[in-house]
């Protein structure tokens, strides 16, 4: 048995959001969106709040949606299995559904929502990292009103979000799938492929029409340090390469390595992680540049 | 402070007077006392206390009771009718899918929601199983033949229906 809390559902994002505020800076009022997190650390009173506010079932958080000009929206309480399992996830980005196929076990998916995800912010999971490389925004309503945060900068630090006092986490929106583009999700585990990640590389590209050329490049590393890490110079080197199917994957990889950190964990120490880290970065832009139409040596 | 819930376990109704920190295993063990259901990890990661929610599988020990409100929840004492066993429970048995015992009733409910959500056309491919099931434990068996008695129900439940008549209605 654990500690005792106080308990209510909100029917809003900003009625949640008040009630956090009312009981700011004692960090005694806690949102539970999925808990698949929150009621472990309530059993092993890690936390411990004194009232928690349900935003589970708010229904305006509970959509997937897409059009084609504007793209992607998913609801913060949109579980894992939904995303999976939505026939417009896989249809235009098979990407986002293999890497939430891969958190966690079905019961985890089940339960577990992508706002609830984000805002714990635990390094070790997948969503950060392909919803960077996917040029994701999160959509925030707090006491001064609505912000966005693009999803490459949402994760601070090891359990630290962006969210302000007071903030709750509204959507995830992803832009359209552009022509010429292809994306990549890689997650490297010790044991069954549901288990938390060694590291997970994410890699996105869309290219000229004849497929040789990068336009935009986003190579997003995660799972092994504090945070997400966006490679911007790999980036340019992708982008100044003539031919991406003779795209020197080894040297990208290896300017890569200078532009995360990377810490021992349970699921690897860090000189693992690092060689992992190499090895996945060069089979996710194997694979992108191969989807794009373009076969790579 | 304490809450009224009302939810339907196994198909009774069920209100009840509970505290928030109340688990949905607790509640099904010690309230309610059906004994099937099984905490081991206590942390959602082993399946023992898999029970089904809403025709979906959670975690008993990781659920906060308050949020079953309203729900319908499926234990392992509910497969069992008028006394003839579940074709999955039967084929437990039949491929000596457990040794102990203690994970049995968590890979049943967490196989019976794979079976149920899986078209009947098409065998389960061993894959399919092991992935679905990587949630649940076993130190004793070795997980083949769980694999096996799934899948094997799985064949046995689209026999089953293929045999029935559909049934229709005449005006």
């Amino acid at each position: 048995m654990y500690n005792r809390f106080e308990y209510e559902r909100a029917q809003s994002a900003e009625e949640a959001s008040a009630k956090l505020l009312e009981g700011e800076g004692d960090g005694e009022t806690m949102v539970i969106a999925g808990g698949t997190a929150l009621v472990i650390m309530l059993k092993e009173k890690i936390l411990t709040p004194k009232r928690l506010v349900d935003i589970s079932q708010i229904a305006d958080l509970r959509g997937v949606s897409y059009d084609d000009a504007r793209g992607l929206s998913i609801g913060s309480m949109v579980t894992h299995l939904e995303v999976e399992n939505s026939p417009i996830v896989a249809r235009n980005y098979p990407s986002l559904r293999e890497a939430f196929h891969t958190i966690g076990n079905v019961r985890v998916r089940t339960v577990g929502t992508i706002g609830g995800n984000l805002a714990y912010a635990e390094p070790q999971c997948n969503p950060p990292t392909i919803l960077a490389a996917l040029g994701a925004s999160v959509h925030l309503t707090g006491p001064n009103g609505g912000r966005v945060v693009p999803a490459e900068d949402f994760i601070k630090g090891i359990f630290e979000s962006a969210l302000e006092p007071g903030e709750i986490i509204v959507s995830v929106t992803i832009p359209p799938p552009q022509p010429f583009s292809a994306c990549s999700f890689f997650k490297f585990t010790q044991k069954s492929e549901t288990d938390k990640p060694t590291s997970v590389v994410a890699v996105y590209i869309r290219s000229d029409q004849e497929k040789r050329k990068a336009l935009e490049v986003r190579l997003v590393v995660g799972a092994v340090g504090p945070r997400t890490y966006r490679c911007s110079k790999a980036e340019d080197l992708v982008k100044r390469c003539d031919d991406l199917a003779r795209l020197d994957r080894a040297k990208v990889a290896q300017v890569a390595s200078e532009e995360f950190e990377v810490m021992d964990d349970l699921y690897g120490p860090a000189w693992y992680k690092k060689c992992v880290t190499d090895s996945i970065i060069r089979d996710a832009l194997k694979a992108t540049v191969d989807s794009l139409g373009r076969e790579s040596a | 402070m304490s809450h009224q819930i009302a939810l339907r376990v196994n198909g009774r109704r069920h209100r009840l007077e509970i505290d928030a920190n109340l688990t949905l295993l607790e509640l099904i063990r010690d309230r309610l006392d059906l004994k099937g259901t099984k905490e081991v990890c206590g942390i959602g990661e082993c399946g023992a206390c898999t029970v089904i929610k809403d025709g979906k599988p959670v975690s008993a020990c990781c659920e906060l009771a308050i949020r079953a409100d309203g729900s319908e929840i499926e234990t392992i004492e509910r497969l069992a009718r008028s006394g003839e066993i579940h074709p999955l429970q039967k084929a437990f048995i039949d491929n000596s899918a457990f040794q102990c015992g203690f994970c049995t009733s968590g890979m049943i409910m967490m196989g019976k929601t794979l079976i149920d959500a899986s078209e009947q056309a098409k065998d389960l491919t061993e894959a399919e199983v092991r992935n679905y099931m990587s949630g649940n434990l076993c130190r004793c068996t070795g997980y083949q033949q769980i694999v096996d008695a799934i899948r094997r129900a799985h064949r046995e439940i689209a026999e089953k229906k293929k045999q029935q008549p559909v049934m229709t209605v005449v005006a």
